[in-house]
């Protein structure tokens, strides 16, 4: 019995083993293989300025200059600018007032004495439109900037540095920047009259001579109407940037009595340094006067007709703002 | 004793009916009847190459965000019998590089007329993450002899890091030619 059942299990074996065995493994499997690298491009650029698109700003002249923007990477890429302002004093009167147009050139080097052609864009050096295209490895593309002052009415001498960023990119994730800026000024001409009368704005009064005398105070005095030459007939003579205020006798101008803060105005001798040369800066109407020496400014502190003018730390206030009254 | 006998030889019979039952393929091939008189019987072999060898290494273009490098890839049967054709796995390098850049690859395997054919935007055949890459399209079927040409694609996504710029990834992919019936 025992060996009936040991030589069933033996012949079920036999089975199962050569069953499982399988229709495999008549077939045979030839291996072959691809062994490769692929690599990856890179990005990267970059942006010059063949020809400075800053200058001096002046009536309706125009500043031209001109930006390359180059793909010095190996993949192409698609590219877009962005401009930031900045300027002396904080104010976005200039960018604003300076209208830009920007096209395409083959010649940078001729931007200056080119006209915009072809596509351009314009706007404002304060709201400028993006510069948008794209580059195939080592390509290049350069851009005219044109920049032109529309009206200056109501504008102060100011200066403002626009830098143009431009980002090259590729997929989502690859990019590169870099940028350029230059610097635009403009100073605001001078008034065309020649004698005023110096308003305050705060007391309604004017800045008075009180004695043609070297070293006399100028005090704060009822406007005389209507304005004749006298005490308070002022010339502004303009030498760059900075200006003397001159009193009727030609040799004597206002000026600092002393280099310090609320120190009162007189009149001194116009050749005796930089305590009476002055930066007028306009805003609206409106003219604030910077002393050079002492950098404080031209103030009416009283409140009634008889103090002298004083020259005070600056700052935003009525009492520091004049305006010019043209006499003849 | 006899009847045990008779259970190991009935056992003995019925194993050798289902074996060879079970290997009906390979037995077929074979089932020939003939008389071969003082004749030599060699062995026959399954072989194919890829590009004129067993390990081709073909030359990919480099890759930006998005774009794609093709090769073709000429297989020849140089064996004695008819093979299937399949990918059956790819491998990354373990090197940093190739780590780094090998999620953003994708592999497409397109059977073409010829090696002009193999040009970048074929999307038919099999498609897939490079790592792991196995053809998943009907196998491709290669008489004794007989050659064809596949063209290999690889992209790199869009979505690519940054990170991956200027770098290398190493790749070997596994194609097996399995025998098939005549």
């Amino acid at each position: 019995m025992i060996r009936h059942r040991v030589a069933t299990i033996i012949g079920l074996v036999i089975v199962l083993t050569l069953g499982s065995a399988g229709a495999g493994h008549a077939f045979w499997a030839a291996p072959a293989s691809v062994s490769g690298t692929v690599a990856t491009k890179a990005i990267a650029m970059t942006e010059t300025m063949p020809v400075s698109y800053g200058g001096t700003l002046s009536g309706t002249a125009a500043v031209t200059g001109a930006i390359t923007i180059t793909n010095t990477g190996s993949v192409a890429g698609t590219y877009s600018t962005a401009v930031t302002t900045a300027s002396t004093s904080g104010s976005a009167a200039l960018a604003t007032a300076v209208t830009v147009v920007a096209w395409q050139t083959a010649n940078p080097a001729g931007c200056a004495a080119s006209s915009p052609t072809g596509t351009t864009a314009s706007g404002t050096w304060a709201n400028f439109p993006r510069l948008t295209g794209t580059l195939a490895p080592a390509a290049a593309v350069s851009y005219c900037v044109q920049s032109a002052l529309g009206s200056t009415s109501g504008l102060s001498s100011d200066t403002v540095t626009p830098t143009i960023t431009a980002v090259l990119s590729a997929g989502t994730n690859w990019s590169a920047s870099a940028q350029v800026s230059a610097t635009l000024s403009y100073t605001a001409p001078a008034p065309s009259a020649t004698w005023y009368q110096l308003k305050n704005v705060a007391t309604q009064r004017c800045a008075t001579v009180s004695s043609t005398a070297t070293g006399a105070a100028i005090v704060s005095a009822d406007c005389s109407s209507p304005a004749t030459l006298n005490g308070q007939a002022f010339k502004l003579s303009r030498s760059g940037t900075t200006s003397i205020v001159t009193y009727l006798v030609p040799t004597l101008g206002i000026a600092i009595s002393s280099n310090g803060n609320n120190k009162p105005a007189i009149t001194a001798v116009t050749t005796s340094g930089s305590g009476q040369l002055w930066t007028i800066a306009q805003s609206g109407t409106y003219y604030a006067f910077t002393n050079v020496d002492s950098g404080r400014c031209l103030a009416d502190d009283s409140t009634s007709a008889g103090p002298a003018l004083m020259v005070d730390n600056c700052w935003p206030n009525p009492s520091q703002q004049f305006s010019l009254e043209p006499i003849q | 004793m006899r009847s045990a006998m008779i259970a190991v030889f009935v056992s003995c019979i019925v194993a050798i009916i289902v074996a060879l039952s079970a290997t009906a393929g390979s037995y077929a091939l074979w089932n020939g009847t003939a008389t071969v008189s003082g004749a030599t019987i060699t062995a026959g072999s399954s072989a194919i190459t890829i590009n004129g060898a067993a390990t081709a290494s073909p030359a990919l273009g480099a890759l930006g965000p998005g774009e794609s490098a093709v090769t073709p890839l000429t297989i020849v049967n140089t064996g004695s019998t008819p093979v299937s054709l399949a990918v059956t796995g790819t491998t990354i390098g373990t090197d940093a590089a190739s780590l780094a850049v090998a999620p953003s690859l994708t592999a497409t395997l397109t059977p073409v007329a010829d090696a002009t054919g193999c040009v970048v935007g074929l999307t038919a055949g099999s498609t897939g993450a490079l790592s792991g890459f196995t053809t998943t399209a009907s196998p491709i079927s290669l008489a004794k002899g007989a050659s064809t040409t596949l063209c290999l694609q690889l992209a790199l996504a869009t979505s690519a890091p940054s990170v991956v710029q200027g770098k290398s990834a190493a790749f070997t992919m596994a194609l097996t030619g399995t025998q098939v019936a005549p």
